[in-house]
Protein backbone atom coordinates (compact mmCIF):
# COMPACT_ATOMS: atom_id res chain seq x y z
CA UNK A 1 0.00 0.00 0.00
CA UNK A 2 1.32 3.49 -1.33
CA UNK A 3 1.80 5.50 1.19
CA UNK A 4 1.70 9.50 1.28
CA UNK A 5 4.96 10.73 0.97
CA UNK A 6 5.35 8.27 -2.25
CA UNK A 7 2.18 9.68 -3.48
CA UNK A 8 3.73 13.22 -3.37
CA UNK A 9 6.75 12.31 -5.19
CA UNK A 10 4.49 10.37 -7.74
CA UNK A 11 2.51 13.22 -8.02
CA UNK A 12 5.54 15.70 -8.25
CA UNK A 13 7.09 13.54 -11.23
CA UNK A 14 3.25 13.04 -13.31
CA UNK A 15 3.89 17.02 -12.88
CA UNK A 16 6.93 16.30 -15.66
CA UNK A 17 5.64 13.63 -17.31
CA UNK A 18 7.70 11.08 -15.39
CA UNK A 19 5.31 8.31 -14.41
CA UNK A 20 4.77 5.00 -16.34
CA UNK A 21 1.31 3.16 -16.65
CA UNK A 22 1.42 1.05 -13.34
CA UNK A 23 3.09 3.84 -11.73
CA UNK A 24 -0.28 6.37 -12.62
CA UNK A 25 -2.66 3.65 -11.83
CA UNK A 26 -1.23 3.10 -8.20
CA UNK A 27 -1.05 6.96 -7.85
CA UNK A 28 -4.99 7.59 -8.94
CA UNK A 29 -5.86 4.65 -6.75
CA UNK A 30 -4.17 5.84 -3.72
CA UNK A 31 -5.68 9.46 -4.53
CA UNK A 32 -9.18 7.92 -4.80
CA UNK A 33 -9.18 7.36 -1.05
CA UNK A 34 -6.49 10.09 0.34
CA UNK A 35 -8.13 13.68 0.62
CA UNK A 36 -4.82 15.20 1.95
CA UNK A 37 -3.42 14.10 -1.37
CA UNK A 38 -5.56 15.19 -3.50
CA UNK A 39 -5.53 18.74 -2.56
CA UNK A 40 -1.90 18.45 -2.29
CA UNK A 41 -2.48 17.58 -6.23
CA UNK A 42 -4.43 20.75 -6.55
CA UNK A 43 -2.00 22.61 -4.69
CA UNK A 44 0.69 21.34 -7.27
CA UNK A 45 -1.07 21.97 -10.37
CA UNK A 46 -1.70 25.80 -8.97
CA UNK A 47 2.14 26.06 -8.66
CA UNK A 48 2.66 24.28 -11.88
CA UNK A 49 0.70 26.96 -13.42
CA UNK A 50 1.84 29.86 -11.85
CA UNK A 51 5.65 28.72 -12.65
CA UNK A 52 4.49 28.48 -16.29
CA UNK A 53 3.73 32.33 -16.00
CA UNK A 54 6.49 33.18 -14.10
CA UNK A 55 8.61 31.44 -16.83
CA UNK A 56 6.99 33.18 -19.70
CA UNK A 57 7.05 36.27 -18.04
CA UNK A 58 10.67 35.56 -18.44
CA UNK A 59 11.18 35.02 -21.75
CA UNK A 60 8.76 38.08 -22.92
CA UNK A 61 12.03 40.23 -21.67
CA UNK A 62 13.82 41.78 -24.62
CA UNK A 63 17.20 40.08 -25.45
CA UNK A 64 19.51 42.81 -26.67
CA UNK A 65 19.23 42.78 -30.51
CA UNK A 66 22.58 42.50 -31.23
CA UNK A 67 23.54 40.01 -28.72
CA UNK A 68 23.71 37.30 -31.41
CA UNK A 69 25.94 39.27 -33.74
CA UNK A 70 28.11 40.18 -30.76
CA UNK A 71 28.43 36.53 -29.89
CA UNK A 72 28.90 35.17 -33.81
CA UNK A 73 31.92 38.19 -33.86
CA UNK A 74 33.78 36.75 -31.00
CA UNK A 75 33.44 33.71 -32.26
CA UNK A 76 35.34 34.62 -35.95
CA UNK A 77 37.90 36.00 -34.02
CA UNK A 78 38.15 32.85 -32.05
CA UNK A 79 37.39 30.77 -35.19
CA UNK A 80 40.46 32.06 -36.94
CA UNK A 81 42.80 31.39 -34.25
CA UNK A 82 41.34 27.73 -34.14
CA UNK A 83 41.52 26.90 -37.89
CA UNK A 84 45.37 27.92 -38.20
CA UNK A 85 45.66 24.76 -34.63
CA UNK A 86 43.44 22.74 -37.21
CA UNK A 87 45.47 23.46 -39.94
CA UNK A 88 48.28 22.61 -38.21
CA UNK A 89 46.80 19.59 -37.03
CA UNK A 90 46.02 18.39 -40.09
CA UNK A 91 49.85 18.78 -41.54
CA UNK A 92 50.66 16.82 -38.56
CA UNK A 93 47.77 14.48 -39.79
CA UNK A 94 49.03 13.86 -43.22
CA UNK A 95 52.55 13.38 -42.01
CA UNK A 96 52.27 11.94 -39.15
CA UNK A 97 53.96 8.01 -40.81
CA UNK A 98 57.24 10.66 -41.29
CA UNK A 99 57.35 12.20 -38.71
CA UNK A 100 56.67 8.98 -36.44
CA UNK A 101 59.76 7.31 -38.40
CA UNK A 102 61.97 10.44 -37.83
CA UNK A 103 60.82 10.38 -33.97
CA UNK A 104 62.02 6.69 -34.22
CA UNK A 105 64.97 7.50 -35.50
CA UNK A 106 65.86 10.27 -33.57
CA UNK A 107 65.02 8.47 -30.22
CA UNK A 108 67.16 5.39 -31.09
CA UNK A 109 69.94 7.59 -31.92
CA UNK A 110 69.49 8.91 -28.34
CA UNK A 111 69.33 5.95 -26.68
CA UNK A 112 72.36 4.56 -28.83
CA UNK A 113 74.85 7.64 -27.85
CA UNK A 114 73.62 7.10 -24.10
CA UNK A 115 74.38 3.62 -24.09
CA UNK A 116 77.86 3.63 -26.01
CA UNK A 117 78.65 7.07 -25.03
CA UNK A 118 78.73 9.89 -27.71
CA UNK A 119 81.17 8.86 -30.46
CA UNK A 120 83.60 11.85 -31.87
CA UNK A 121 84.88 11.59 -34.95
CA UNK A 122 88.24 10.41 -34.97
CA UNK A 123 87.71 8.91 -31.36
CA UNK A 124 89.14 5.72 -30.24
CA UNK A 125 91.35 4.18 -32.58
CA UNK A 126 90.77 6.46 -35.82
CA UNK A 127 93.69 8.11 -37.32
CA UNK A 128 91.79 11.13 -38.31
CA UNK A 129 92.18 14.56 -36.23
CA UNK A 130 89.98 17.54 -36.94
CA UNK A 131 88.81 20.29 -34.97
CA UNK A 132 84.85 20.16 -34.20
CA UNK A 133 83.19 22.08 -37.04
CA UNK A 134 80.33 23.35 -35.09
CA UNK A 135 82.67 25.31 -32.79
CA UNK A 136 84.78 26.14 -36.14
CA UNK A 137 82.25 28.28 -37.55
CA UNK A 138 81.48 30.20 -34.12
CA UNK A 139 85.07 31.74 -34.42
CA UNK A 140 84.49 34.64 -36.82
CA UNK A 141 84.05 33.47 -40.29
CA UNK A 142 87.39 31.53 -40.08
CA UNK A 143 86.18 28.06 -40.99
CA UNK A 144 88.72 24.69 -41.17
CA UNK A 145 90.67 24.43 -42.49
CA UNK A 146 92.42 27.63 -42.76
CA UNK A 147 94.27 28.90 -39.89
CA UNK A 148 92.17 31.37 -37.42
CA UNK A 149 93.86 34.58 -36.58
CA UNK A 150 93.75 35.52 -33.47
CA UNK A 151 94.02 39.38 -32.52
CA UNK A 152 95.53 41.00 -29.32
CA UNK A 153 93.34 40.60 -26.28
CA UNK A 154 90.86 37.86 -28.25
CA UNK A 155 90.23 34.65 -27.47
CA UNK A 156 89.79 31.27 -29.34
CA UNK A 157 87.65 28.88 -27.50
CA UNK A 158 88.18 25.07 -29.22
CA UNK A 159 86.57 21.45 -28.75
CA UNK A 160 88.37 18.81 -30.56
CA UNK A 161 89.09 15.04 -30.85
CA UNK A 162 92.29 13.48 -30.00
CA UNK A 163 94.32 11.58 -32.81
CA UNK A 164 95.14 8.07 -32.46
CA UNK A 165 97.64 8.72 -29.96
CA UNK A 166 95.73 11.06 -28.12
CA UNK A 167 97.36 14.06 -29.51
CA UNK A 168 96.65 17.26 -30.88
CA UNK A 169 99.49 18.68 -32.98
CA UNK A 170 99.00 22.60 -33.00
CA UNK A 171 101.73 25.31 -34.66
CA UNK A 172 101.13 28.93 -33.44
CA UNK A 173 102.98 31.74 -35.68
CA UNK A 174 103.34 35.42 -34.33
CA UNK A 175 104.09 37.21 -37.57
CA UNK A 176 104.89 40.15 -35.68
CA UNK A 177 106.36 38.24 -32.73
CA UNK A 178 106.91 37.46 -30.17
CA UNK A 179 103.45 37.09 -28.62
CA UNK A 180 102.32 35.22 -25.82
CA UNK A 181 99.63 32.79 -24.97
CA UNK A 182 98.21 31.35 -22.55
CA UNK A 183 96.19 27.96 -22.83
CA UNK A 184 93.30 27.10 -20.74
CA UNK A 185 92.15 23.69 -20.21
CA UNK A 186 89.22 22.92 -17.64
CA UNK A 187 91.75 20.10 -16.93
CA UNK A 188 95.48 21.04 -17.08
CA UNK A 189 96.54 17.86 -16.12
CA UNK A 190 95.67 16.44 -19.45
CA UNK A 191 97.69 19.18 -20.75
CA UNK A 192 101.41 17.39 -20.69
CA UNK A 193 103.21 19.66 -23.61
CA UNK A 194 103.53 22.70 -23.24
CA UNK A 195 102.85 24.42 -20.29
CA UNK A 196 99.50 26.72 -20.15
CA UNK A 197 101.37 29.73 -21.04
CA UNK A 198 104.54 30.47 -23.70
CA UNK A 199 105.73 32.78 -25.36
CA UNK A 200 105.89 32.53 -29.16
CA UNK A 201 108.70 34.27 -30.94
CA UNK A 202 107.85 32.88 -34.91
CA UNK A 203 106.58 29.65 -35.22
CA UNK A 204 105.83 26.97 -32.49
CA UNK A 205 104.84 23.66 -32.85
CA UNK A 206 102.72 22.35 -29.95
CA UNK A 207 101.81 18.84 -29.50
CA UNK A 208 99.16 19.00 -26.59
CA UNK A 209 97.75 15.24 -24.89
CA UNK A 210 94.73 15.31 -25.46
CA UNK A 211 93.31 11.91 -23.83
CA UNK A 212 89.56 12.48 -23.77
CA UNK A 213 87.25 12.23 -26.65
CA UNK A 214 85.97 15.88 -27.14
CA UNK A 215 88.43 18.19 -24.77
CA UNK A 216 87.87 21.94 -25.17
CA UNK A 217 90.71 24.25 -25.52
CA UNK A 218 91.10 28.59 -25.00
CA UNK A 219 93.46 29.85 -26.58
CA UNK A 220 94.05 33.26 -25.09
CA UNK A 221 96.34 36.04 -26.87
CA UNK A 222 97.91 37.93 -24.27
CA UNK A 223 100.21 39.91 -26.32
CA UNK A 224 100.16 42.90 -28.40
CA UNK A 225 100.63 41.59 -31.61
CA UNK A 226 98.44 39.15 -34.20
CA UNK A 227 98.79 35.36 -33.41
CA UNK A 228 97.71 32.55 -36.31
CA UNK A 229 96.88 29.52 -35.36
CA UNK A 230 96.55 26.18 -36.69
CA UNK A 231 97.30 22.66 -36.76
CA UNK A 232 99.01 19.63 -38.34
CA UNK A 233 97.29 16.88 -39.52
CA UNK A 234 97.89 13.38 -37.87
CA UNK A 235 98.11 11.76 -41.23
CA UNK A 236 99.90 13.68 -42.79
CA UNK A 237 103.83 13.78 -41.76
CA UNK A 238 104.95 16.25 -44.41
CA UNK A 239 104.76 19.68 -42.39
CA UNK A 240 103.33 21.93 -44.20
CA UNK A 241 104.75 26.26 -44.44
CA UNK A 242 102.24 28.64 -42.93
CA UNK A 243 102.52 31.77 -44.61
CA UNK A 244 102.01 34.38 -42.45
CA UNK A 245 98.25 36.08 -42.88
CA UNK A 246 96.91 32.69 -42.79
CA UNK A 247 95.02 31.13 -46.28
CA UNK A 248 97.49 28.01 -46.45
CA UNK A 249 96.31 24.40 -45.97
CA UNK A 250 98.38 22.32 -43.77
CA UNK B 1 11.99 31.66 -34.91
CA UNK B 2 10.19 30.43 -37.80
CA UNK B 3 10.22 26.80 -38.65
CA UNK B 4 12.59 26.55 -41.19
CA UNK B 5 15.13 28.16 -38.74
CA UNK B 6 14.39 25.26 -36.20
CA UNK B 7 17.18 22.85 -36.53
CA UNK B 8 16.58 18.87 -36.74
CA UNK B 9 19.06 16.89 -34.72
CA UNK B 10 20.57 15.64 -37.65
CA UNK B 11 21.39 19.15 -38.93
CA UNK B 12 22.25 19.96 -35.72
CA UNK B 13 25.00 17.16 -35.58
CA UNK B 14 26.07 17.69 -38.98
CA UNK B 15 26.68 21.35 -38.37
CA UNK B 16 28.82 20.36 -35.26
CA UNK B 17 30.77 18.39 -37.53
CA UNK B 18 31.72 20.98 -39.35
CA UNK B 19 32.18 23.25 -36.66
CA UNK B 20 34.88 20.85 -35.69
CA UNK B 21 36.47 21.85 -39.11
CA UNK B 22 37.08 25.29 -37.75
CA UNK B 23 34.28 26.36 -39.42
CA UNK B 24 33.08 29.18 -37.35
CA UNK B 25 30.22 30.16 -39.40
CA UNK B 26 28.26 26.56 -38.89
CA UNK B 27 28.68 26.95 -34.98
CA UNK B 28 26.73 30.39 -35.84
CA UNK B 29 23.71 28.84 -36.82
CA UNK B 30 23.80 26.82 -32.84
CA UNK B 31 24.09 30.28 -31.57
CA UNK B 32 21.12 31.91 -33.53
CA UNK B 33 19.20 28.80 -32.70
CA UNK B 34 20.21 28.93 -28.68
CA UNK B 35 21.56 32.08 -27.14
CA UNK B 36 18.32 33.16 -26.33
CA UNK B 37 17.41 30.64 -24.15
CA UNK B 38 20.80 30.12 -22.79
CA UNK B 39 20.76 34.25 -21.94
CA UNK B 40 17.03 33.10 -20.43
CA UNK B 41 18.53 30.64 -18.37
CA UNK B 42 21.56 32.33 -16.75
CA UNK B 43 19.45 35.64 -16.11
CA UNK B 44 17.25 33.57 -13.92
CA UNK B 45 20.28 33.26 -11.73
CA UNK B 46 21.58 36.87 -12.01
CA UNK B 47 20.28 40.04 -11.14
CA UNK B 48 22.27 42.28 -14.09
CA UNK B 49 21.52 42.24 -17.75
CA UNK B 50 24.70 42.79 -18.85
CA UNK B 51 26.55 40.27 -16.73
CA UNK B 52 23.97 37.78 -18.05
CA UNK B 53 24.67 38.67 -21.94
CA UNK B 54 28.35 38.36 -20.95
CA UNK B 55 27.94 35.07 -19.33
CA UNK B 56 25.92 33.89 -22.53
CA UNK B 57 29.10 35.23 -25.00
CA UNK B 58 31.41 32.82 -22.98
CA UNK B 59 29.44 29.88 -22.93
CA UNK B 60 29.26 30.08 -26.23
CA UNK B 61 32.92 30.31 -26.88
CA UNK B 62 33.73 28.33 -24.44
CA UNK B 63 31.39 25.54 -25.99
CA UNK B 64 33.15 26.63 -30.02
CA UNK B 65 36.29 26.14 -27.87
CA UNK B 66 35.79 22.69 -26.40
CA UNK B 67 33.33 21.11 -28.95
CA UNK B 68 35.52 18.09 -29.34
CA UNK B 69 34.06 16.90 -25.72
CA UNK B 70 30.74 16.98 -26.83
CA UNK B 71 29.64 13.33 -27.62
CA UNK B 72 26.33 13.83 -28.41
CA UNK B 73 25.16 11.58 -25.28
CA UNK B 74 22.57 14.62 -24.48
CA UNK B 75 20.97 17.02 -26.31
CA UNK B 76 23.10 20.15 -27.63
CA UNK B 77 21.05 22.40 -25.61
CA UNK B 78 21.47 20.57 -22.14
CA UNK B 79 25.26 20.34 -22.78
CA UNK B 80 25.11 24.27 -23.00
CA UNK B 81 23.37 24.45 -20.34
CA UNK B 82 26.01 22.86 -18.22
CA UNK B 83 28.51 25.04 -19.63
CA UNK B 84 26.30 28.16 -18.89
CA UNK B 85 25.71 26.64 -15.16
CA UNK B 86 29.64 26.72 -14.82
CA UNK B 87 30.00 30.46 -15.57
CA UNK B 88 26.90 31.35 -12.97
CA UNK B 89 28.30 29.28 -10.55
CA UNK B 90 31.82 30.65 -11.01
CA UNK B 91 30.49 34.43 -11.20
CA UNK B 92 28.23 33.92 -7.85
CA UNK B 93 31.03 32.68 -5.76
CA UNK B 94 32.49 35.55 -6.81
CA UNK B 95 30.05 38.15 -6.56
CA UNK B 96 27.51 36.69 -4.57
CA UNK B 97 25.43 39.95 -4.54
CA UNK B 98 24.27 39.96 -8.15
CA UNK B 99 22.24 36.75 -7.88
CA UNK B 100 18.68 37.70 -8.65
CA UNK B 101 16.35 38.99 -6.71
CA UNK B 102 12.65 39.62 -6.63
CA UNK B 103 13.67 43.50 -7.12
CA UNK B 104 13.92 42.27 -11.04
CA UNK B 105 10.48 40.99 -10.86
CA UNK B 106 8.42 44.67 -11.23
CA UNK B 107 10.88 45.27 -13.84
CA UNK B 108 10.19 42.19 -15.27
CA UNK B 109 6.46 42.33 -15.30
CA UNK B 110 6.56 45.75 -16.35
CA UNK B 111 7.40 44.93 -19.83
CA UNK B 112 5.17 42.82 -20.50
CA UNK B 113 2.79 43.89 -23.40
CA UNK B 114 -1.24 43.90 -23.68
CA UNK B 115 -1.55 40.80 -23.89
CA UNK B 116 0.12 39.90 -20.61
CA UNK B 117 -1.44 36.76 -18.78
CA UNK B 118 -0.32 38.35 -15.53
CA UNK B 119 -2.63 41.27 -15.90
CA UNK B 120 -4.90 40.02 -13.24
CA UNK B 121 -3.82 41.76 -10.24
CA UNK B 122 -4.01 38.35 -7.66
CA UNK B 123 -2.44 36.33 -10.22
CA UNK B 124 0.39 38.91 -10.42
CA UNK B 125 0.71 38.60 -6.97
CA UNK B 126 0.95 35.33 -6.21
CA UNK B 127 3.36 35.00 -9.64
CA UNK B 128 5.32 37.46 -7.33
CA UNK B 129 5.07 35.37 -4.18
CA UNK B 130 5.93 32.35 -5.86
CA UNK B 131 9.22 34.02 -7.20
CA UNK B 132 10.32 34.93 -4.15
CA UNK B 133 9.93 31.74 -2.77
CA UNK B 134 12.09 30.10 -5.80
CA UNK B 135 14.85 32.57 -4.49
CA UNK B 136 14.86 31.60 -1.36
CA UNK B 137 15.26 27.80 -1.93
CA UNK B 138 18.47 26.48 -0.92
CA UNK B 139 21.17 25.71 -3.94
CA UNK B 140 20.67 22.01 -3.56
CA UNK B 141 16.63 22.38 -4.18
CA UNK B 142 16.81 25.21 -6.56
CA UNK B 143 19.41 24.26 -9.65
CA UNK B 144 17.46 21.17 -10.28
CA UNK B 145 14.09 22.36 -9.70
CA UNK B 146 15.20 25.76 -12.31
CA UNK B 147 16.43 23.07 -14.61
CA UNK B 148 13.17 20.61 -14.86
CA UNK B 149 10.35 23.04 -14.25
CA UNK B 150 12.04 26.50 -15.80
CA UNK B 151 14.36 24.93 -18.34
CA UNK B 152 11.96 21.99 -19.26
CA UNK B 153 15.29 19.33 -19.30
CA UNK B 154 14.28 15.86 -18.48
CA UNK B 155 15.50 14.16 -15.30
CA UNK B 156 18.01 12.00 -16.51
CA UNK B 157 19.36 15.09 -18.28
CA UNK B 158 19.33 17.28 -15.35
CA UNK B 159 21.11 14.69 -13.65
CA UNK B 160 23.66 14.56 -16.25
CA UNK B 161 24.30 17.81 -15.60
CA UNK B 162 24.33 17.92 -12.18
CA UNK B 163 26.63 14.80 -12.31
CA UNK B 164 23.83 12.90 -9.53
CA UNK B 165 21.68 10.04 -9.75
CA UNK B 166 18.45 10.40 -11.92
CA UNK B 167 16.71 9.27 -8.23
CA UNK B 168 18.13 12.24 -6.18
CA UNK B 169 17.00 14.93 -8.64
CA UNK B 170 13.13 13.59 -8.50
CA UNK B 171 13.50 13.47 -4.92
CA UNK B 172 14.67 16.84 -4.92
CA UNK B 173 12.49 18.28 -7.43
CA UNK B 174 9.52 17.26 -5.22
CA UNK B 175 10.89 18.71 -2.01
CA UNK B 176 11.53 21.93 -3.72
CA UNK B 177 7.99 22.28 -4.93
CA UNK B 178 6.57 21.29 -1.11
CA UNK B 179 9.30 24.26 -0.08
CA UNK B 180 7.80 26.50 -1.65
CA UNK B 181 4.41 25.22 -1.05
CA UNK B 182 5.28 25.88 2.90
CA UNK B 183 6.92 29.34 2.04
CA UNK B 184 4.07 30.49 0.07
CA UNK B 185 1.67 29.45 3.07
CA UNK B 186 3.39 31.89 5.72
CA UNK B 187 3.55 34.88 3.35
Amino acid sequence: MMGCEDAGLLLSRNLDGDLGKEETVRLYLHLARCDDCRRLLERLAAQEQGIALLRDAFERQAVRGDLCRHIEAALERQGAKRHFIYTVLDMVHSYRAHMAAALAGFVIAVLVAVITGIPGRGDGNSSRFYFNEAVLQDVDHWLWPRPVVLAPGRSLDLTFNRDSEGFCHIKVYAPSGPVRLEIVHDDPETIVDPTHSLTVLKVHFLSLKNPRGCDRLIFVNRGGGILTISYRSPEDDTRKTLSPGGGARL
Amino acid sequence: MTTSDFLSPEREKRIIEMALGGDASQFCQLVRQYHKKIYFFIRRYLSEKVVAEDLTQETFLDAYQSLSRFRGEVRFLSWLMGIALNKVRNYLSRAPERRFDMLCLDHLFGQTDGDDPLANVQQHEFVERLAGAVHSLSEELKTPFMLVCFEELSYTEAAQLLNVPEGTVKSRVFRARRQIMKILDKL
